[in-house]
């Protein structure tokens, strides 16, 4: 008998940055079954961590119960990072393939992407980097179109201060001649980024690294929309009806290039009476999530 | 990874993430059960709570390195994330004062989970916190399971060091002026009416413009944690109000904390009348890092002395 476990792990990515994550396993009776099932990796949002409200926090629990193990894991891009400078999106793709490393090291061979928001767009740019056979798919939660176009459009719905191209600028004689060398960069402010107010809840953080490899013009691999047709795996988005982050059309723009590139195994599922959070309806949630999982 | 089919576990402890119940929200933790003495010899009845320094939370620093090095010496260890953790400074609501009812709860829940002597151990900014709740809850009659205080790298006063620190880097903005804005902002009748901000302090921890010579605050946040009027965050105004036996650890060649600040702290509890304050100096700087195990190791001793037997 293999007993239920909830541990907290610690192991480094390829460049030595430390992975904190959370997995939690149900009970089996053989090994077997455990390496067997398969296991949900889930990957959190902006500023997140695997104790983040919503999807990070309640999912893991949830999913055990209906016979799914997880791994949660906090990436360079957590808590801070994108505020001090650690989180760049290129690199952070390396802590999604520490992760699966360790899943297959320890025998699983059914390993499904789960991202929510910031973190799907960071699945998406994994699948096609470097993906692992033991990936099967990919779940999708609020994932945008484009993390720079999104951020784009954002800014000027709230019309920020700086702007966007505001920020570009600054960014681009900041980061002169090479934004992937540290030693100029700084934290900026973005008031009004999140709402109408200057209030510190409607702020947004940055260094112009975070910025550049995640939002800025140039963030290629932030672009999901130029990359997603690279990916051949199945895919589930799922998607809150009345999330106001990011738009129905999003995602929906995302499954046609997916189906035009010839990935037919794609399926969208909107969850009623939640926003960008689908776990603020856990039970609908976890349903869909099964239901799709259980293909595996 | 550990090897999931196989029950393996750390031979001296047992790790558990725990959400504690606090109101309408919960307080995040990770419990590290001792499970030194589960035999014939009789289980410490001991606990160590440990607080968070500036943006940290239980997943790094002492909080994360003591608690297994206690665990070995039979002593476990809650580390808990406070409202000042993570982003609350950033984003208004890390007001040093409103972690006492989470601390409060902290400590209910240390004896649920049957531990009769609880001692609190506070870094950095964690030791602020830790100095203003035991100095407030220093009645011994009501307060009976507070046993001990610990401090790691604690400053005299948080706000005084913040200062000296700007000033010392002529940091942009200076400290003045963020006085004279702050008191703008969240002066009397202003208070919740939607006019705080985040304010990005550069060269406040260094002599450049980098990411991590940068402080970052909103008005409020910094008026109770660092402003001239944050007498909350004045350890050494708490101190001396503190009746149960004293730890403080000081690395010699803190950058941010200068040595003698935890003379002074000792002084002034001595003084105070209480007779059992230890400061003690470790070789390193303001992490301790390479330091852990002596760090553990005097922890450790000093609690053998006073729970053990």
């Amino acid at each position: 008998m293999v007993s239920r476990q909830r541990r907290l792990l610690t192991f480094p990515a390829e460049d030595g940055f430390s992975i904190n994550g959370l997995l939690v396993c149900g009970e089996f009776e053989k090994a077997r079954d455990l390496y067997d099932a398969p296991i949900v990796l889930l990957i959190h949002g902006v500023l997140g961590h695997f104790l983040a409200r919503g999807t990070p926090r309640l999912l893991p629990n949830a999913l055990v119960e209906r016979g799914f193990n997880s791994l949660s894991i906090n990436t360079r891009m957590a808590f801070t990072g994108q505020i001090f400078g650690g989180g760049i999106l290129d690199e952070a793709v390396m802590d999604v393939d520490a992760a699966v490393k360790e899943l297959i090291k320890e025998g699983f061979n059914k390993i499904i992407i789960l991202g929510w928001s910031l973190g799907a767009n960071l699945s998406i740019y994994y699948s096609v980097d470097r993906i692992h056979p033991n990936v099967k798919g990919f779940i999708l939660e609020g994932c945008s179109y484009s993390l720079p176009e999104s951020n784009r459009k954002r800014l000027e719905k709230w019309d920020s201060i700086p702007s966007y191209d505001h920020v570009y600028d600054v960014a681009k004689k900041v980061l002169h001649p090479d934004p992937r060398d540290p030693k100029n960069d700084r934290i900026f402010i973005v008031y009004r980024a999140w709402g109408p107010t200057f209030e510190p809840s409607d702020a947004e953080l940055f260094t112009y690294r975070t910025w550049w490899f995640m939002r800025g013009p140039e963030a290629h691999n932030a672009k999901t929309n130029e990359i997603i047709k690279g990916v051949k795996a199945p895919v589930l988005f799922i998607h809150g009806e009345e999330d106001y982050i990011v738009g129905a059309e999003e995602p929906r723009g995302l499954i046609s290039i997916l189906n035009e590139s010839g990935n037919d195994n794609v399926d969208i599922r909107f969850i009623p009476e939640a926003r960008h959070d689908c776990m603020e309806n856990p039970d609908f949630t976890v349903d869909v999530l099964v239901d799709w999982l259980s293909q595996f | 990874m550990p090897n999931l089919s196989q029950d393996v576990t750390m031979s001296y402890m047992e790790q558990e993430l725990v959400s504690i119940s606090f109101g309408k929200s919960k307080i995040d933790g990770l419990y590290y059960n001792s499970t030194v003495g589960c035999g014939e010899a009789p289980k410490s009845r001991t606990i160590v709570i440990h607080v968070h320094g500036f943006l940290g939370n239980f997943l790094d620093g002492s909080q994360r390195f003591l608690p297994p090095i206690l665990a070995g010496s039979g002593y476990s260890s809650l580390a808990v994330n406070t409202r000042m953790a993570n982003f609350g400074l950033f984003f208004g609501y890390g007001i040093l004062n409103d972690t006492i009812p989470q601390m409060d709860r902290v400590m209910e829940y240390a004896y649920e989970l049957g531990y009769e002597n609880i001692v609190l151990s506070g870094y950095s900014l964690g030791s602020s916190i830790v100095l203003r709740y035991a100095s407030l809850r220093n009645d011994l009659r009501k307060n009976s399971r507070l046993k001990g205080v610990v401090t790691l790298a604690s400053p005299y006063s948080m706000p005084d060091s913040i200062r000296r620190r700007w000033d010392y880097f002529q940091s942009e903005p200076s400290y003045e002026e963020v006085y004279e804005e702050a008191k703008e902002i969240i002066k009397p009748g202003k208070e919740g009416t939607g006019q705080d901000r985040t304010v990005l302090i550069h060269k406040a921890r260094g002599n450049s413009y980098r990411p991590e010579h940068t402080e970052i605050y909103t008005y409020r946040t910094w008026w109770h944690l660092a402003g001239p009027e944050a007498k909350y965050a004045m350890g050494y105004k708490k101190i001396g109000k503190i009746n149960v036996p004293i730890l403080l650890i000081q690395g010699w060649h803190d950058e941010v904390v200068k040595p003698e600040e935890a003379h002074g702290l000792a002084q002034i509890a001595i003084k105070a009348g209480n007779q059992d304050v230890s400061a003690i100096y470790v070789n390193a700087g303001h992490a301790f890092k390479g330091k852990e195990e002596e760090l553990g190791d005097i922890i450790a001793g000093w609690l053998d002395r006073r729970f053990k037997g």
